[in-house]
């Protein structure tokens, strides 16, 4: 688990030790129900760190 | 004109697989989150066990309980998707070993985590076309024979398991209305590419790949795109689910239970919370089972009825979406 202000915008998400298909299918969902935007599998894999997923998401609100 | 679920059953082989004993094996897969799952254990199948063998233990364990004569079922409906043989369909061996009539007719299909509802209504179609009286409808799937090992996601979350359930026909309807649908697009979502007519096995088969969760499969293993199906889930259940009560002039609050396939806790309780069912009323039923595909839906109505949970005359909503890509809901009357 991460400690809780760690997580900084350039850390590149898929080299967090605990990164697994379960925490890319909690961030699925929390885009889904919080922003109703969808987040695939190939975005993940694309996306390296959190200000790309961040950008991703931005960019995709509101336009579902 | 009419059908009725009269009787549930299932079987579970003996071999447990805990989620210690995962974690044993696969030391790295093992995080807090996946908790989230709902999953504690899983089983499997013997050595030589096939799909089959499974459904005809469910066959018989049903038909013991409920004293159920062999000789009355005038047909055999099966969900399936590992058949015996090429040929002849798995439905007529096992018509042969249950000691089934001739005059009973036979027939099978695969539709995977919607295959029980699809049942369902086949078993009701079958009655109001063919006059069918008695409907023995078993689904089964041991979908882990066909799982890479180092695999970690798949082994995980599914489990081998078999179910039977008897439907009656009634001059009252007890099941329906429907709603259902496809996306053909998606079918590449959840496959095993290679080994049938589209794909003959070689060398290229056995190419292992890695996913970026780390893990491995090959073209003539099981491949599931769990993201890809967790968006279509949570993107296609509710608005059927919504099409459905409109169907049934049903809101969320006269409906008693919502029994859908278990695919995975996390995923479920999304879906139930975009729909707004309250927890109460929302069945999960795969912690010691796992995801079981076909039987997911008729495991927890059986484990339902045996905490009492449904009493006659509820209305119970069951889902069912997957492979396909599928999906289909309905209305049950208990």
């Amino acid at each position: 688990m991460l400690e809780p202000g760690s997580l900084k915008p350039e850390v590149k998400y898929r080299d967090i030790p605990d990164w697994s298909s379960m925490y890319a299918l909690i961030i699925v969902a929390f885009c889904e129900t919080e922003y109703n935007v969808a987040v695939t599998g190939e975005d993940l894999r694309k996306c390296e760190t959190v200000t790309d997923l961040h950008s991703l998401v931005q960019s995709r609100v509101g336009k579902a | 004109m009419g059908a009725k679920i009269t009787a549930i059953s299932y079987y579970l082989p003996e071999k447990v697989i805990t989620n210690a004993d995962f974690f044993a094996k696969f030391p790295d897969y093992e995080t807090e989150a996946l908790e989230k799952l709902g999953i504690t254990e899983r089983r499997r199948v013997g050595l030589g066990q096939t799909a089959s063998d499974m459904a005809e233990a469910a066959a018989r364990k049903l038909l013991e309980e409920y004293s159920i004569d062999p000789q009355s079922i005038d047909f055999l409906l099966l969900g399936i998707h590992e058949p015996d043989y090429y040929t002849p369909p798995t439905s007529c061996v096992l018509h042969g070993k249950l000691g089934l009539a001739k005059k009973c007719g036979t027939l099978e299909f695969n539709h995977g985590c919607s295959a029980y509802v699809y049942g369902l209504a086949t078993a009701q179609g079958l009655m109001s076309s063919l006059g069918v009286k008695r409907v023995l409808f078993l689904s089964t799937s041991v979908l882990s024979n066909t799982f890479h090992p180092e695999d970690r996601s798949s082994n995980y979350v599914f489990g081998d398991a078999a179910s039977a359930t008897l439907l009656e026909y009634t001059e009252e309807e007890f099941i329906g209305p429907y709603t259902f649908g496809t996306d053909g697009s998606g079918f590449k979502k959840i496959i095993i590419e290679d080994g049938f007519a589209r794909n003959q096995i070689t060398e290229a088969s056995q190419k292992e790949e890695k996913d970026q969760y780390g893990n491995i499969t090959t073209r003539k293993n099981f491949r599931m795109d769990g993201v890809g199906v967790f968006l279509f889930s949570m993107r296609t259940v509710p608005p059927m689910i919504s099409e459905l009560l409109e169907k049934s002039n049903l809101t969320v609050e006269q409906v008693d239970h919502f029994v859908f396939h278990q695919p995975n806790r996390f995923l479920n309780e999304n879906i139930r919370k975009k729909i707004g069912i309250p927890e109460n009323k929302f069945r999960h039923d795969l912690e010691k089972t796992g995801n079981t595909v076909q039987s997911t839906i008729p495991i927890a109505l059986k484990h339902m009825i045996k905490e009492n949970l449904i009493k006659p005359g509820d209305k119970v909503v069951l889902a069912g979406f997957g492979v396909g890509l599928t999906w289909i809901s309905t209305v049950v009357r208990f």
